[in-house]
């Protein structure tokens, strides 16, 4: 691994959350100054701040994106109490094309009396829905019936959790077998409350969401919470942040055919990490789940893997140097390539299962010869389409290795 | 079963403050932003950095020349995946190991290609990279091969050996710099490297070029010609297996021990006595151990001592005794003190036919997936990996292969390459393409189309929906309707396509003229869509019909669209006054039924207006406006009805 | 011998196109250029097939392509024409077009001329999807629908169509000097005559009712009025336009997009076409109408040939092959001329005996010894 560009933010605070959009060309960022900022990557691969305005009149805790059939659409919630659903807007100026773009406030979700901790998007297959909760305890799901027009959110649910909320993870299934489903963590520090991550279930028949599992092993403050993709599988994975790194599997039980009560789930713990030492921040998968990443009071992130045996492992952290910038302003891309550590610790790691890089003894250096007979196709290759489709068959490579110092391959003697 | 080789996780310095403060991050495709922040503002708030940090994974696809390597060896996969299970073994195994060459050759042409670079490059730092990548490369190589000679093409006793040789020779070249180096000084026999290259000629076996060294050296000394000329005829006869020959493995051994026995006695009695190279390389000769090891520097590797020792006490070695001589010899050959390194377990694991353990190694120590995944698939269709069942129901093979092609995702262009690894993971391959391919950003309708070939191929209906329905949308926010349209009825997106369509109808409103004609007149079946398509596709027809003059039919379609209810209540009134200019031609268009029909249209619109209740956001004068047209639509109907009744009397009678 | 060569670039190949050689001579092409996509980084390249020093000629396996001169391009190289022996004209998908110089001397590439943000949308930018030259004349065409004329010697625009098209259009060519064709993502032809000042085509051609997308055109280099396109079926389409608005012979080719069709400029009784399907195809007909019936096709093409109509006036020996349409007359072949492989060939160009292709493999091919 390495650090192959820094950008300069440029917030005037803490950066509390940044995201990306769903085919990377895009972020956003949010900060405790209040704003949002978008950015867009270029056709080089660069990044440039091409919106920057004041969303909230409180600190930015989060902000996500719509999925992009419903067009260019960020929600973000705030200490201020609000959650709000911004829309890029295209007009007749030339604006973009002086890169810069204009997002316009669609909505305001005012009905939490405390600060919105987390807002994120619900599945797509399930429409355009938004969901917050917030530090009363409320989890709030909206709808935007019409996709054309996002200044109609109607609320839809309101769910009450009893503790503080501090995150939701929506389950991204989309397999009929499995009913919308989200999972929401509280960051109460009373162990006595009981368990602090709650799986919700709609219910097709009352049409409303109700509580399906608690967790009642995690009893310490949670802050962060996330669902794997599905993968296919019967059972969901699910990622959370508390004292330490956890990753359970809610396998559903099998349910009888006239039972229209919720699910019922058998818990297993698969994996618990303490590397952090303290408390653990962030927790998220990669797109095909094969890594959780993780951020804790060690001021590390941590990447966990599973190998093929399902045995999960830290397979690599990323730390800061102990040199924040400082200097850095204005020019986006400031930074040159390469600021990682050197490649013997560092590269590759992400990838898990390995975790290191051995040296190798100095082997001989290859002779050069030359290079030639990339693909030659054998002459039956080439036919005409009277004959038997072309049967996709291993290219005989005529001997490459020929040059005086390089001892031929054993092919060219024998055969 | 398999020991962990226990390492620590490597750790990349971001530069940022560590003490104090958290390190945010968030996934990307290809790589990991990660930023400064404070979770809970408890503690001290001093300044944060607001710098963010782009941390990509895997070094090694950013490298142009690796790039080659992925591409070659793609083509020769998916070659590989086509080989019939049902051909005969035999056949089977002459084209794995055809196949087991032609990645070996992309390796090679890799390397030479990269040490070229490292050579030319007048970058320290990149010399250092591309030398890196050089050395892992070797050893790939290195291992591959073997793997070659052990598991695919399953060398017996006899042959083996001779295949070893070719091994070593293989990965052992310098002796061939060497020689040419004393070959072209003005006295060969008298430079100082002279019997290091005769010594390594005999320790790889290549005793023809050994006895052409020696002749150089035995003209220079006629007086001890006698005793070259034994040399001489020992090198030669020294017996080689021939495979395939007359000669049986036992008449071989047979053969070899005799001339061993000559070589012996003339140790024993001492030939070789005056001269002391000659000595030495009749104690080679006869596998004298400590005479091997004390040529360690021209061995350079104990796989190497390994070979030149088999080569000279067992050159009949069975495959099954092979991890005994290579366990001792590379205890004999590493010094007490030296610890093995990963590429010596490697290759005694290999040795040891352990081949799990091997991939396993080469997955830690190699850091390389494009390495693990190939050989491991091509030793799966080899059938040397009993299927493990694995906890999630994957097996290594497939593990592999989906770590690499996940990698090749990473990559803003190689993700192309990963769509056949995926094809051929039969568990979750198509789950994680899924995942990954509609994540392709979309940046030209090129790219769309390949993507969606690529879906399409696959019958991934919903990423087909999801990517048409996301061009339908920008094509939409960019204002180009007909290119929205056509995507959404690719996407067979009935509710995009009515909303496109109202936007169309619109449009007609507003202008008075349609636009995108060209696209409008050709809908053809996919009018059917959505019945605002088909409403926006008859309405046009109508006015074409209209154009071309032929009123009856024009008349027709236009009463059809509201009494079969394709046209939207809200635009009756718009089809109602397209029907005046027909109902006021001078011959009789619409009939008396039709007129019936008509009125009772008006009719219905009318009341459910006034139902609505007075003009709830309508102007006083938009309102007239409207009294107005209903009251000559009412006259118009009027005066056609009675015009029809009096003409159709007429026929009638 | 029939060599043909893969050159691995690590680049994906959008477009290849040879360095046109002067008329008279008989000079085989020796320089090509190709475009690269979806790359963080885009460049143009130039190639020469010649030996440089001669030092792989004894290894019999001359010509291995070798770069000469690279240059960045803003973007994924769309189209790639050359206007003449120096410079070369781009399409991006940034909307730019650009004009580069190529300096034989010192083997550099510059930007002489660029016009960026031709194709556009009210606010952003759209691809620019097909160019074609006539030196000074530069027509292009774009996702946006526009059609825009260029002149080499000049920096404005000297003509844009707008709303040329509801559709993307996909590929343009020039009929005759003051004629082009579009095709478009619905399955259009559309003629333009540049010698009316209207913005409307002066003739639609389409496939009937299908709406398949055509995605490449070429012009027949003697017959004005025969055109093949190729569409997103891999279907190959012989058009006659002063005949009817629907296609003259349809043949399957390929089994998705064919992404290029190109007439041989000097034998067009061959024509090459090649596709997202991985393969490139060589088809050859007869121009001898009386000719004994042969073989129709292959069984990859079957021929579904209007009846043979012959022009007005028209002498016989004038008629196209591709037009004597019977298939039970005509004789076709066809074959393929790359090993079997799976990834996209999204470019060709063939001039004399040279043909060069373009994969997202990340190969070019080069084919010294086409059979024509």
């Amino acid at each position: 691994m390495f650090v192959a560009r820094s950008i300069a933010a440029d917030h005037k605070d803490l950066i509390h959350d940044v995201s990306y959009d769903f085919h990377g060309r895009r972020m956003a960022t949010c900060s405790s100054d209040q704003s949002v900022k978008v950015w867009d990557k270029t056709e080089n691969g660069e990044w440039h701040c091409t919106a920057s305005w004041k969303t909230h009149s409180g600190s930015v805790w989060r902000v996500t994106w719509a999925h992009p059939e419903f067009g260019q659409v960020l929600a973000s919630c705030s200490f201020d109490r609000t959650a709000a659903v911004w829309e890029e807007i295209v007009g007749e100026s030339n604006d973009k094309q002086r890169g810069l773009s204009h997002w316009i406030k669609r909505t305001t979700l005012v009905d939490s009396r405390t600060s919105v901790t987390d807002v994120k998007f619900a599945p797509k297959h399930m429409g355009l829905m938004l969901t917050t909760c917030s530090a009363d305890g409320v989890v709030r799901i909206y709808e935007a019936p019409d996709v054309m027009n996002l200044s109609q959110w109607s609320l839809q649910h309101e769910i009450s959790c009893k503790l503080s909320c501090s995150c939701i993870s929506w389950n991204p299934s989309s397999s009929r077998a499995h009913p919308p489903m989200f999972a929401v963590g509280s960051d109460d520090n009373n162990v006595s409350c009981g368990g602090k991550v709650q799986i919700y279930e709609y219910n097709e028949n009352t049409r409303k969401y109700s509580k399906a599992e608690t967790l009642m092993t995690v009893t310490d403050a949670v802050h962060d919470i996330a669902f794997a993709p599905n993968l296919g599988r019967s059972f969901h994975v699910l990622a959370i942040a508390t004292k330490d790194v956890r990753i359970f599997k809610l396998v559903p039980m099998r349910k009888e055919s006239t039972s229209t009560g919720p699910t019922m789930f058998e818990v297993q713990i698969v994996a618990q990490f303490d590397n952090h030492n303290s408390q653990v921040w962030r927790v998220s998968w990669n797109i095909t789940s094969t890594l959780l990443a993780s951020s804790g009071d060690d001021g590390c992130v941590r990447l966990w893997k599973a190998n093929y045996m399902d045995n999960w492992k830290c397979t690599g952290i990323l730390k800061g140097d102990g040199s924040p910038l400082t200097g850095l302003s204005g020019q986006p891309t400031a930074m040159s390539t390469m600021m990682g550590s050197s490649v013997q610790t560092s590269q590759n790691a992400i990838n898990g299962m390995s975790a290191g890089r051995y040296f190798f003894p100095p082997l001989e250096p290859p002779t050069v010869g030359t290079r030639y007979g990339h693909l030659l196709p054998p002459s039956s290759l080439i036919e005409h389409c009277e004959a038997e489709p072309v049967q996709p068959q291993p290219l005989a490579l005529p001997h490459r290795l020929s040059s005086k110092t390089l001892l031929s391959l054993p092919e060219a003697e024998g055969q | 079963m398999m020991e962990e080789v226990d390492v620590e996780p490597a750790v990349t310095n971001i530069p940022a403050a560590n003490a104090g403060k958290h390190l945010g991050f968030a996934w990307g495709p290809g790589d990991i932003l990660v930023y400064e922040t404070l979770y809970k503002s408890a503690g001290a708030k001093g300044p944060c950095s607001s710098a963010i940090h782009e941390v990509r994974k895997d070094e090694d696809i950013y490298s142009p020349i690796l790039r080659k390597l992925f591409n070659e060896s793609h083509h020769i996969f998916v070659g590989l995946q086509t080989i019939r299970e049902d051909l005969p073994s035999k056949n089977k195994k002459s084209q794995f190991v055809s196949i087991s060459k032609n990645y070996r050759s992309v390796i090679r042409a890799c390397m030479e290609e990269l040490q070229q670079a490292a050579v030319s490059t007048k970058d320290s730092e990149v010399a250092t990279q591309y030398g890196n990548q050089v050395s892992i490369l070797l050893a790939i190589e290195l291992i591959w091969n073997l793997c070659e000679v052990l598991f695919i093409d399953v060398a017996h006793a006899g042959v083996l050996l001779l295949q070893l040789l070719d091994w070593v020779r293989l990965h052992k070249a310098d002796v061939d710099e060497k020689a040419s180096e004393v070959l072209q000084s003005e006295s060969p026999a008298e430079h100082r490297n002279y019997w290091d290259v005769v010594v390594s000629y005999v320790l790889q076996g290549r005793l023809e070029e050994a006895r052409q060294m020696l002749i150089k050296q035995a003209t220079l000394q006629p007086a001890a010609r006698n005793m070259y000329k034994l040399m001489d005829s020992l090198l030669s006869k020294m017996p080689f297996y021939t495979p395939g020959g007359i000669q049986t493995l036992t008449e071989f051994e047979v053969k070899w021990r005799h001339w061993h026995d000559e070589v012996d006695r003339c140790l024993q009695d001492n030939s070789f006595a005056s001269n002391q190279h000659l000595e030495f390389i009749c104690k080679i000769l006869v596998g004298d151990e400590d005479t091997l090891l004390a040529h360690k520097d021209l061995l350079g590797t104990w796989y190497h001592f390994l070979v030149t020792r088999l080569l000279f006490c067992h050159p009949t070695v069975k495959p099954t005794e092979l991890h005994y001589y290579a366990q001792s010899c590379m205890t004999m050959f590493l010094d007490s003190r030296s610890v093995p390194e990963p590429l010596d377990n490697i290759l005694l694991a290999a040795f040891e036919f352990d081949i799990h353990q091997v991939i396993k190694d080469c997955s830690i120590a190699l850091n390389n997936w494009w390495f693990v995944a190939h050989l491991t698939d091509l030793l799966d269709h080899c059938h040397l990996l009993q299927s493990h069942n694995l906890h999630f129901g994957s097996n290594l093979r497939e593990f592999l292969l989906l770590e690499y092609a996940s990698g090749l995702f990473t990559h803003n262009s190689l993700w192309q390459l990963a769509v056949d690894y995926f094809d051929h993971c039969p568990e979750f391959g198509r789950v994680y393409l899924e995942l990954q391919i509609e994540r392709v950003p979309l940046d030209t309708e090129h790219k769309a189309l390949k993507v969606l070939r690529i879906c399409e191929k696959r019958q991934m209906s919903e990423q087909v929906r999801s990517i048409c329905k996301i061009m339908a949308m920008r094509a939409l926010r960019n204002n180009r309707l007909g290119s929205a349209l056509s995507w959404s009825i690719r996407a067979k997106d009935a509710a995009f396509a009515t909303l496109i369509s109202e936007r169309f109808l619109q449009d007609y409103c507003a202008r008075g003229t349609f636009s995108d004609l060209d696209l409008i007149d050709n809908l053809g079946p996919a009018m059917l869509l959505s019945d605002r398509l088909t409403f926006l596709g008859k309405y046009r027809e109508f006015h074409k019909l209209y154009g071309e003059n032929r009123f009856r039919e024009a008349a027709k379609l236009l009463l059809s669209l509201m009494t079969a209810k394709i046209a939207p209540r809200s635009f009756w009134m718009t089809l109602l006054t397209d029907a005046l200019p027909l109902l006021e031609q001078k011959e009789v268009i619409f009939s008396a039924d039709q007129t019936h029909e008509l009125m009772f249209c008006l009719e219905e619109l009318t009341s459910s207006l006034s139902n609505t209740g007075p003009g709830t956001d309508r102007t006083m004068q938009e309102e007239d406006i409207e009294t107005t047209k209903v009251e000559l639509l009412r006259l118009a109907l009027a005066r056609n009805l009675a015009m029809a009744i009096v003409k159709e009397g007429t026929v009638e009678s | 011998m029939e060599s043909i060569n893969a050159k691995y670039v690590s680049q994906k190949i959008s477009k290849t196109r040879w360095r046109p050689v002067s008329h008279s001579s008989l000079q085989q092409p020796d320089i090509f250029a190709t475009g690269s996509w979806d790359n963080e980084e885009n460049k143009v390249s130039f190639w020469s097939i010649l030996n440089n020093g001669g030092s792989e000629v004894e290894d019999g396996f001359e010509g291995d392509p070798h770069l000469l001169c690279e240059q960045r391009h803003d973007g994924d190289v769309m189209d790639l024409q050359f206007l003449d022996q120096d410079r070369i004209v781009t399409a991006s998908s940034t909307g730019a077009v650009t004009i580069f110089r190529h300096h034989q001397n010192t083997q550099t590439v510059s930007v002489s001329q660029q016009w960026v943000r031709a194709h556009r949308y009210p606010c952003d930018n759209a691809p620019c999807t097909g160019v074609v030259c006539s030196s000074p004349e530069i027509v292009t065409v774009g996702e946006d629908g526009r059609i825009i004329v260029f002149r080499a010697d000049q920096e404005g625009v000297i003509r844009v169509i707008e709303n040329a098209d509801s559709s993307t259009i996909h590929a343009v060519t020039y009929l005759r000097t003051t004629e082009i064709l579009t095709v478009n993502s619905i399955g259009q032809l559309k003629l333009w005559d540049f010698r009316q000042q209207n913005n409307s085509p002066s003739q639609i051609l389409s496939l009937s009712g299908d709406r398949v997308p055509l995605h490449c055109v070429d012009r027949h280099p003697n017959q004005q009025h025969v055109v093949a396109t190729g569409g997103q079926d891999g279907m190959l389409c012989v058009w006659d336009v002063r005949q009817g608005n629907t296609p003259f012979s349809l043949m399957e080719a390929h089994t998705a997009e064919m992404w290029e069709v190109h007439f041989h400029p000097t034998n067009p009784d061959h024509l090459f076409t090649c596709s997202e399907d991985g393969s490139l195809l060589h088809w050859e007909t007869s121009s001898h109408v009386d000719m004994p019936s042969f073989l129709q096709g292959g069984r990859n093409s079957s021929m579904m040939s209007h009846s043979a109509v012959l022009p007005p006036g028209g002498n016989q020996s004038l008629v196209s092959a591709w037009l004597s349409g019977d298939s039970t007359k005509g004789r076709l072949e066809t074959t393929h001329m790359l090993p079997s492989q799976t990834l996209p060939v999204n470019s060709l160009d063939v001039l004399g005996q040279c043909l060069v292709c373009g994969t997202d493999g990340e190969a070019v091919f080069v084919n010294r010894q086409v059979s024509v």
